[in-house]
């Protein structure tokens, strides 16, 4: 198993996309079943309504997966910004099947509006989710810098202290950033 | 495409200057790159707009990532062991499960939504006590309820083993009795929960189960409301998604406040459904607005025409049938049953083949309700379609009438179908090729369809909707004819009618009472169109029609006396007029008696004959007659009350009065444009007074947008070269001169004149010629020949005809001199100006015709 993540990782650093690919769904099932792991050992009668904190989560997959391959992966924030992406994944999954019950399958294709105004008041549901998810979608080819900030903030769970620190910038130039990526975000949802 | 690295880095730069800078800041840095500028403009704005998003990622998104990320089937909920899922729903998943402790063995539903809110998880607390006090042989028990794992609620029910009572009763192919008898618990249950103030809010076939002892059992009571997400402009769109649309109420759809009424509705939905075999309605498709249009709008099909057969029920018992569920499905959920014990009380009445408490309700009260629903969509020309409904609805009816004389010697059942028929080609007409097409939430793109467009396009349908139906097809086309005349649309109406005179001759014959009465209504249009000779030749053929009843068919005698009194009015004959306007009155008080603002339509037009033949006092007694009348009714947002304020205006204008009228005037303009639109005939009527009080008062600069817009507007709906758009092309002309554009004003005055004398030589108003008259003098040199031809035509009565001005004498000898004065002839100049002006100035009269006198008066009197 370890084996073959770090040939896996070798691939994928060389530009295979099937390699990615795999890669990709390790990190998706790691991620899962950590998750489910983490969230077990809470489950006692009583207790005060858990809360799965996402960032460990993702740093408890890192350490899980690519702990004995650092030198093999030089780039954590590649790894984060991987595990992100298939964070997004899951809960867009997720989130489809419940929207499929409800409205046919179609809610990918609709953005609407009350949805945007209750993400600017940060109001949060799988809707909501969805709406970000395909409004990413509109802007990822033309800023994948901006896109990929959002993921690691809204999936991941990352803050900006973080992900600065990731990606080796400062906050200050970070902040910036963020605001680009704000905007862009709604612009998307706002045109959609 | 502005260059992206470019409007990035100015973004950056941009969020660093201070806000009320900001404006300045990006006017200089884009300077005259106006799609830099618009793109920076936008990126700010979406800043702005998203200035909180994810300043801390807030509990609710961990949440929903945690929930996905644990996505699965739980094993347990505390004491409580999963069996297997018994599926999914829009408010979240359900599962089977026993008791896992040992102490019973207990079958359970365990129901779960899928993101719980703060809200809910507070009102789940709350909610749960209430629930658990429901106690009800038929209504499935709350038995417990508590958080998981997750933190999300859960709740255990009572697990009914059985099946829908819908598909119950067909698997045992139950007769209607049997069925109704099968619902009466249901209702029972219901009633005690209503007694307790909870509501269901999500009857269906699916939370109506018989058990395997044949027992009604009620699932879900409350749950809706308990999972209901309520985020402020989140409720509607919940509502709608969660909900099953088939069986809610039209203000659950809407997403209006809920209450016992909206569950009587859903019973009646799903009693339906179990008597008819199919619910009163389909939602065709799954937009809001596809299913507001079917749960709010249409109207369910009588269920006893549905039916294949009621047991050996007696007409009587279907009609009582009937009466109960449409009483259980009124839109207004004040028509509704106001408790489930009634509902029970009537159906019980019926079984044992007593009479029911409810009525059908009658086809006026439907189209009042209709109407009334439909306020929002057809608020712009509420009155027309008004009309047409009730149009509508007088065909199905009289077509019902007709079928049912023709019908004894035709089977019960096939009259019933054809009744059917009839009815749906109506209903269908209006629903569909009308009043869904005007509707706001069906918009095909950023321009609204208006009401007048869709009558358009449903007219438009009429020849294929009502294909082999000839006489419908004529009423229907009647019924337009009214619509377009109230929508002003003449051209369209006499279309409309003449069709219509046709199909009724034909299937009628020329003598029936419709026929005539349509045709009467093309002979009204015929006059408004100036086409006197078509009008009266239409108008003896008619008369030589007439048969001994029609003074007792006061619809007729209405449209005859008016058709007449038109004629009239536009021969401007007001002595012959007078008899007719009166006639029409006391017909139309016949016709309709308690239709006060139509009544005030005609009121209206006897005030214009008097208006214009000088009875000012006669006039402004009935014009205030009416306006006190329709306020006392509080029917003072009515084209009749509009028409009454415009021609007070207008005599208080004959009178002199210019600041009464000019303020009466505008009161009747800003009415009749809310509710005729701004450029109605009648709006601009009273619009022309403020023109001519202005610039009889010398305030010519005021007069010119106001002239132009009735010149334009009048143009845009008759024609640029109709009488309508040349009469006040030569307004708008004289305005010009007065307001000093002297070139262009003597053009309009010259064009709107020829344009006026081309269409109808008889239209042209000796009140155009005066006035052109007047300028051309002014105008001098080039103009003073055709001057002198208009100042020959022009007379005392035909001048006193167009307006009722005791002054005409001197300001007609003040033209005379003012020709004079330019022939060389002073001292007839003289001796016409002198008396002239002296009672000009006595009578107030228009201050430019004062200005050019006295100009002229002393040029004539200067020493040479």
């Amino acid at each position: 198993m370890q084996a073959d993540v770090t040939a896996l990782i070798a691939a994928a650093n060389g530009g295979d996309a099937t390699a990615l690919q795999e890669l990709f769904a390790h990190v998706y099932g790691e991620l899962k079943l950590l998750a489910r792991s983490q969230l077990a050992r809470r489950a006692r009668p009583h207790e005060p309504t858990p809360t799965l904190n996402t960032t460990g989560l993702v740093h408890e997959t890192y350490l899980k997966l690519v702990r004995h391959n650092e030198s093999a992966l030089h780039d954590r924030a590649h790894f984060f910004a991987l595990a992100a992406r298939a964070m997004r994944q899951i809960v867009i999954d997720h989130a489809l099947g419940q929207a499929t019950l409800k409205r046919g399958g179609a809610g990918r294709q609709a953005v609407d509006l009350d949805a945007v105004a209750a993400l600017a008041g940060n109001e949060w549901s799988p809707d909501a989710l969805l709406c970000i998810d395909y409004a990413l979608g509109r802007f990822e080819k033309d800023e994948p810098q901006l896109a990929k900030l959002v993921e690691l903030r809204v999936f991941a769970g990352l803050d900006l202290e973080q992900i600065a620190a990731l990606q080796g910038v400062t906050v200050r130039t970070l902040q910036r950033t963020w605001r680009q990526a704000k905007a862009q975000l709604f612009l998307a949802l706002d045109s959609a | 495409m502005a260059d992206r690295t470019r409007l990035k880095d100015l973004f950056d730069q941009a969020i660093e200057v201070a806000p009320h800078e900001r404006a300045a800041w990006i006017a200089q840095v884009c300077g005259d790159d106006a799609e830099l500028r618009a793109a920076l403009e936008r990126w700010l704005r979406a800043d702005g707009a998203f200035e909180d998003f994810l300043q801390a990622p807030p509990a609710a998104l961990t949440q929903i990532v945690a929930a996905a990320l644990a996505d699965g089937a739980p094993q347990r909920f505390g004491a409580w062991r999963v069996l297997r899922s018994l599926g999914a729903g829009g408010m979240g998943k359900v599962w089977q499960a026993e008791r896992d402790d040992g102490e019973f063995e207990q079958r359970v539903a365990i129901k779960q939504v899928a993101y719980p809110t703060q809200a809910l998880m507070q009102r789940f607390r709350q909610e749960r006590r209430i629930l658990a006090r429901l106690d009800h042989p038929n209504i499935a028990r709350l038995i417990d309820g508590a958080v998981d794992v997750l933190g999300v609620p859960y709740l255990v029910m009572e697990f009914v083993d059985g099946q829908a009572i819908t598909a119950y009763a067909n698997e045992r192919g139950l007769d209607p009795h049997t069925r109704a008898k099968l619902f009466l618990p249901v209702l029972d249950a219901v009633q005690s929960a209503h007694s307790q103030l909870i509501v269901h809010r999500d009857i269906k076939p699916g939370n109506v189960l018989v058990d395997t002892h044949g027992t009604p059992k009620l699932l879900d009571f409350g749950i809706a409301k308990l999972l209901e997400d309520d985020g402020g402009a989140a409720r509607t769109r919940t509502a709608l998604r969660a909900l099953t649309p088939d069986y809610a109420s039209p203000e659950q759809i809407r997403g209006d406040a809920i209450g016992t009424p909206s569950d009587i509705y859903s019973l009646g939905v799903l009693l339906y459904e179990l008597l008819v075999g199919a619910r009163p309605y389909e939602i065709a498709g799954t937009s809001p607005a596809a299913i507001e249009r079917a749960v709010c709008d249409t109207e369910p099909a009588r269920p006893s025409l549905r039916m294949q057969a009621l047991g050996g029920s007696s007409a009587a018992g279907a009609r009582d049938l009937d009466a109960i569920l449409l009483k259980a499905l009124a839109k207004d959920p004040g028509h509704r049953y106001a408790s489930c014990a009634e509902f029970s009380a009537d159906l019980r009445r019926w079984l044992a083949g007593e009479s029911v408490l409810a009525r059908v309700p009658t086809t006026r009260e439907r189209v009042q309700r209709y109407v009334a629903r439909h306020k929002l969509g057809v608020a712009l020309a509420a009155s027309a379609v008004l009309a047409l409904l009730v149009g509508l609805a007088t065909i199905a009816a009289l077509y019902r009438q007709s079928l049912a004389a023709q019908a004894e010697a035709i089977r019960q059942k096939n009259t019933a179908e054809r009744e059917a028929a009839a009815a749906k080609a109506v209903r269908d007409f209006l629903d569909e090729d009308i009043i869904r097409a005007a509707s706001p939430y069906l918009k095909t793109s950023a321009q609204d369809i208006t009401v007048r467009e869709a009558i358009d396009r449903g007219t438009a349908k009429i020849g294929v909707r009502f294909k082999d139906q000839p006489a419908i097809e004529g009423e229907i086309r009647a019924a337009l004819g009214g619509v377009y005349m109230q929508l002003n649309q003449y051209a369209k109406a006499a279309d409309q009618y003449a069709a219509s005179g046709k199909l009724l001759e034909a299937t009628l014959g020329e003598a029936s009472a419709k026929t005539r009465y349509v045709r009467y209504a093309s002979a009204v249009l015929l006059s408004q169109q100036y086409q006197a000779e078509k009008a009266h030749t239409l108008l003896q053929q008619l008369d030589a029609l007439a048969q001994p009843g029609d003074e007792n068919d006061a619809a007729l005698a209405t449209m005859r006396d008016d058709a007449w009194d038109m004629y009239w009015y536009r021969q401007h004959d007001w002595n012959k007029e007078e008899p007719f306007a009166l006639r029409t009155i006391a017909d139309f008080q016949r016709w309709q008696p308690d239709n006060l603002p139509g009544l005030a339509v005609h009121k209206a037009n006897l005030v214009i004959l008097y208006t214009s033949s000088g009875r000012l006092a006669d006039g402004e007694r009935v014009a205030r007659g009416i306006v006190d009348e329709l306020h006392a009714h509080g029917d003072d947002a009515t084209v009749g009350y509009g028409l009454a304020l415009s021609m007070l205006g207008r005599i208080e204008y004959f009178r002199r009065d210019y600041a009464a009228a000019e303020k009466t005037s505008l009161a009747a303009v800003a009415l009749l444009s809310k509710i005729q639109g701004a450029r109605s005939p009648h709006a601009l009527n009273a619009l022309y007074i403020v023109v001519r009080v202005r610039m009889d008062s010398g305030r010519y600069a005021e007069t010119l947008d106001a002239a132009r817009e009735i010149h334009a507007s009048f143009a845009a709906a008759f024609g640029e070269h109709s009488v309508e758009a040349s009469q006040n092309l030569v307004l708008l002309g004289a305005c010009e001169y007065l307001a000093g554009q002297r070139d262009q004003g003597i053009r309009d005055m010259q064009a709107g004149l020829a344009g006026t004398v081309a269409m109808n030589p008889s239209a042209t108003d000796p009140l155009e010629k005066f006035f052109v008259a007047g300028n051309y003098i002014d105008y001098g040199a080039g103009k003073l020949e055709a001057a002198k031809a208009l100042v020959a035509q022009l007379d005392m009565d035909s001048l006193r005809g167009a307006q009722p001005d005791n002054d005409w004498p001197a300001r007609l000898d003040a033209l005379r001199g003012q020709i004079a004065y330019l022939d060389g002839d002073r001292a007839k100049a003289r001796t016409l100006l002198q008396p002239a002006l002296d009672k000009m100035v006595a009578a107030h009269s228009p201050v430019f015709e004062i200005d050019r006198t006295r100009r002229t008066l002393e040029q004539a009197s200067a020493a040479k």
